[in-house]
């Protein structure tokens, strides 16, 4: 075959290779994580003395992928995460505050009321009566709420759990990609569509925390923690391990290697460290504050109550009980009919209401919550208030996040994903060259026929 | 170098605008529908503490409505009771002038019986109870008679005590919701026990009209029920100053109250004319990104090829 031919045949070659590669992009439009291919063209120098070169060959399929960028989206992911998933604790903490039903400053306020409304008639079983249901109504808000935040706190321990599944899987997924990235390269072989996958993998992972990545020349990535313990390391990977204390709170160990250690949640970032925020920034203190309410209110209206004495005479008894082990029962009105409420400062004067006016007046005292001192209104005020702070600092940051993510993604889209438009010029560019190759093939045979012709 | 753009990039820019713009549509219709600003407490933290506080004084001021009302109710009937005992003693008054005058012993027997009823009326007023059965004038001991006849000494005794109760009607302020028959009558019943006493005597067989122990006593009783008479009304207008004080309470309690309401409005309520104008410029720009988003597809080469 004559030189003109070979040059045009591996022209022919090359234009075949680069449509396939467009097409592979315009197949892959949609994919997500997927990183656009390029068809990387050499010319071949020519054999004889005559410097017209041998025609061009493939030298590569470059994959267009950047490091720099990709670690950018995996950090700006795990900072997303971290705001979004205690955000849906904060909403739902704030809304159960707030909600009118729930509201202890709602139910502070009636109690009251129906105190307030007693002092003429003290005496008078219908207001009394209202008196009881109300600290029932009273009661009832504290442990609703209570029970409430409680039901917040399992759900987050479950979350929690199957978060650490959720990143076990990853991480032994991201070690088996290792081991068959390292294999395919060390034989020359196509790595492009593991490490897609491998790298979608690290951005699911680095959803639940932050992450230390870095490829080691073998091909393969090594996934660490924030604080540099280990998840996967060439083909090995770390378990995380979720264990319940005595108390009811979660720990969180790593086991990697045969060994384990407890990790510290506060340094997780991502979703995992979102709930460990939201769980002892909010959740936990939040119901050690309505414990410290509930017990300092139950203390205040029965120490108030003790002195006084009853319709029959007799010295006053406890209306509320604490409980500080209990969650739905934490507060609880006793078992005491209408005439047993202690009003009267005397011994059988039934139309007394000192002790009932001392009663009101505890509306305006202060108590030790937290390590304040505030009334107990105020308390429920300043609580409410600190989780709606807290809410919408996180609701700003993670505006910020998100439009941080949204910007890397545009970054790396920008490199790595595919433009239809550029693979429509690659498209006809291609089938351009393909046709002119053709041409000169059917050029070169032509003049190959009319050598012939003329013996 | 310029910044390549693909297809990924324009799409996810499209739904991120779209659904920005859905959900801040969302959120105002979702204000717009419930007439607040606030749906959550963090969207104002501040103001949401403020609401609170605002909420739980319009509460108290409520319920301080709810007990002038009822104190003012009870005052009123305490009145209306010492303003028929009043009446009676009147009665009284003009029978034991009428028996200062009279020589008979007919007419002093006929006043005697006459005598004798009105001294249980203004015992039954002295022992009125409300409807829950409670005595208004036995001070704290509202659950037995202010005045009780002892029929072993033959004298009316005070049985309920003289001290006031408090109630609550405005921030920090207390007034006495009862006047008791000991401050209206004095501690020993002077009066109710002259008035048995004469009414005994007048009612006794042989009465010698003409002694001057009968006039005497007529006399005495006379002082007496004048005595007891400037405590009723002494008490008459003490309740009356207490309903007044009542009235003013209650136009203070309200001006607070509206302050309250206006607060809690510009605090809590939304802003319809800026939502509305929201609502038209959010709605703009969802149709400005559909539209564009249209176009953009349109501009495929794919589409020429």
């Amino acid at each position: 075959m004559s030189i003109l031919n070979q040059i045009a045949y591996s022209g022919v070659r090359a234009a075949q290779i680069a449509i396939s590669t467009t097409g592979q992009n315009i197949a892959n439009v949609n994919t997500p994580g997927f990183s656009r291919l390029n068809t990387v063209l050499g010319s071949l120098a020519g054999q004889g003395g005559l410097s017209i070169g041998g025609g061009v060959e493939v030298t590569s399929i470059r994959r267009l992928s950047n490091d720099f960028q990709n670690q950018q989206l995996w950090r700006a992911t795990t900072e997303q995460n971290y705001y979004a998933n205690a955000q849906q604790y904060l909403t739902s903490l704030e809304g159960l505050m707030a909600g009118e039903g729930s509201s202890i400053s709602v139910g502070l306020d009636r109690f009251f009321a129906a105190l307030s409304e007693a002092s003429a008639s003290p005496s008078s079983i219908a207001l009394r009566q209202q008196i009881i249901s109300e600290s029932k109504n009273l009661s009832q808000r504290f442990n609703g709420l209570n029970s409430n935040i409680d039901a917040q706190i399992n759900a987050l321990q479950e979350q929690r759990t199957a978060m650490a599944t959720e990143m076990n899987g990853l991480t032994a997924n991201i070690a088996l990609l290792n081991q068959k990235i390292v294999e395919a390269q060390s034989v020359g072989g196509d790595t492009s569509a593991l490490r897609d996958h491998r790298e979608g993998l690290v951005t699911s992972l680095s959803q639940y925390a932050a992450l230390r990545v870095n490829e080691v020349p073998d091909g393969s990535l090594s996934v660490a923690l924030a604080n540099g313990q280990p998840l996967v390391a060439g083909t090995t990977a770390g378990q995380l391990q979720v264990s319940k204390t005595v108390t009811g709170e979660q720990e969180v160990a790593l086991a990697f290697a045969g060994t384990s250690f407890p990790l510290k949640q506060d340094g997780f970032s991502g979703a995992f460290g979102g709930l460990y925020e939201v769980e002892y920034g909010s959740l936990r203190p939040a119901q050690n504050a309505l414990h410290d309410m509930a017990s300092e209110l139950a203390t205040m209206i029965n120490n108030t109550l003790a002195p006084g004495f009853d319709l029959a005479g007799n010295p006053g008894q406890a209306l509320f009980t604490y409980n500080a082990s209990s969650t739905s029962a934490m507060l609880t009105v006793n078992d005491l009919a209408p005439e047993d409420l202690a009003f009267s400062a005397v011994a059988g004067e039934s139309g007394n209401n000192e002790v009932l006016l001392v009663l009101l007046q505890l509306k305006g005292q202060t108590i030790n919550v937290g390590g304040s001192q505030v009334t107990l209104n105020d308390a429920y005020a300043g609580l409410l208030g600190q989780v709606a702070s807290v809410s919408r600092q996180n609701q700003a940051d993670l505006k910020s996040a998100t439009a941080v993510t949204q910007q890397t993604q545009a970054q790396r889209d920008s490199v790595s994903a595919v433009s239809l438009d550029e693979e429509a010029v690659n498209l006809m560019t291609y089938q351009q060259a393909y046709q002119a190759n053709m041409k000169v093939i059917s050029t070169a045979n032509q003049l190959f026929d009319e050598m012939l012709a003329s013996f | 170098m310029t910044m390549r753009i693909t297809n990924a990039q324009t799409t996810a820019l499209m739904h991120n605008s779209m659904n920005n713009s859905s959900a801040q549509l969302g959120k105002l219709m979702q204000q717009m529908a419930t007439g607040q600003r606030m749906m959550l407490p963090s969207d104002d933290p501040i103001a949401s503490v403020r609401v609170l506080r605002v909420q739980r004084e319009e509460a108290s001021l409520a319920q301080f409505r709810s007990n002038i009302a009822n104190v003012s109710g009870s005052l009123s009937t305490q009145e209306a009771n010492l303003k028929s005992t009043s009446d009676s003693m009147l009665n009284v008054r003009d029978l034991l002038l009428w028996a200062a005058n009279s020589n008979t012993s007919e007419d002093l027997a006929a006043i005697a019986g006459e005598l004798e009823n009105i001294e249980k009326t203004i015992l039954s007023f002295a022992n009125t109870r409300d409807e829950e059965g409670r005595y208004l004038f036995s001070g704290t001991l509202n659950d037995q008679p202010a005045v009780t006849f002892d029929t072993v000494s033959d004298s009316y005794i005070m049985t309920g005590n003289d001290k006031h109760r408090q109630a609550a009607v405005a921030n920090g302020v207390l007034v006495a919701e009862n006047v008791t028959a000991v401050e209206v009558f004095g501690p020993n019943m002077d009066m109710l026990n002259e008035l048995h006493e004469l009414v005994a005597m007048l009612k006794a067989p042989g009465l010698d009209s003409s002694d001057p122990a009968v006039r005497q006593k007529v006399v005495d009783t006379i002082e007496q029920l004048d005595l007891a008479h400037g405590g009723v009304l002494g008490a008459m207008t003490e309740l009356g100053g207490r309903q007044n004080t009542l009235t003013l309470l209650t136009d203070s309690n309200e001006e607070v109250s509206l302050v309250n309401q206006k607060i809690e409005g510009e605090l809590s309520e939304l802003d319809y004319a800026g939502a509305s104008i929201d609502l038209n410029n959010y709605q703009l720009s969802l149709q400005a990104t559909q539209k564009t988003y249209l176009k953009i597809h349109e501009l495929s080469l794919f589409s020429l090829l």
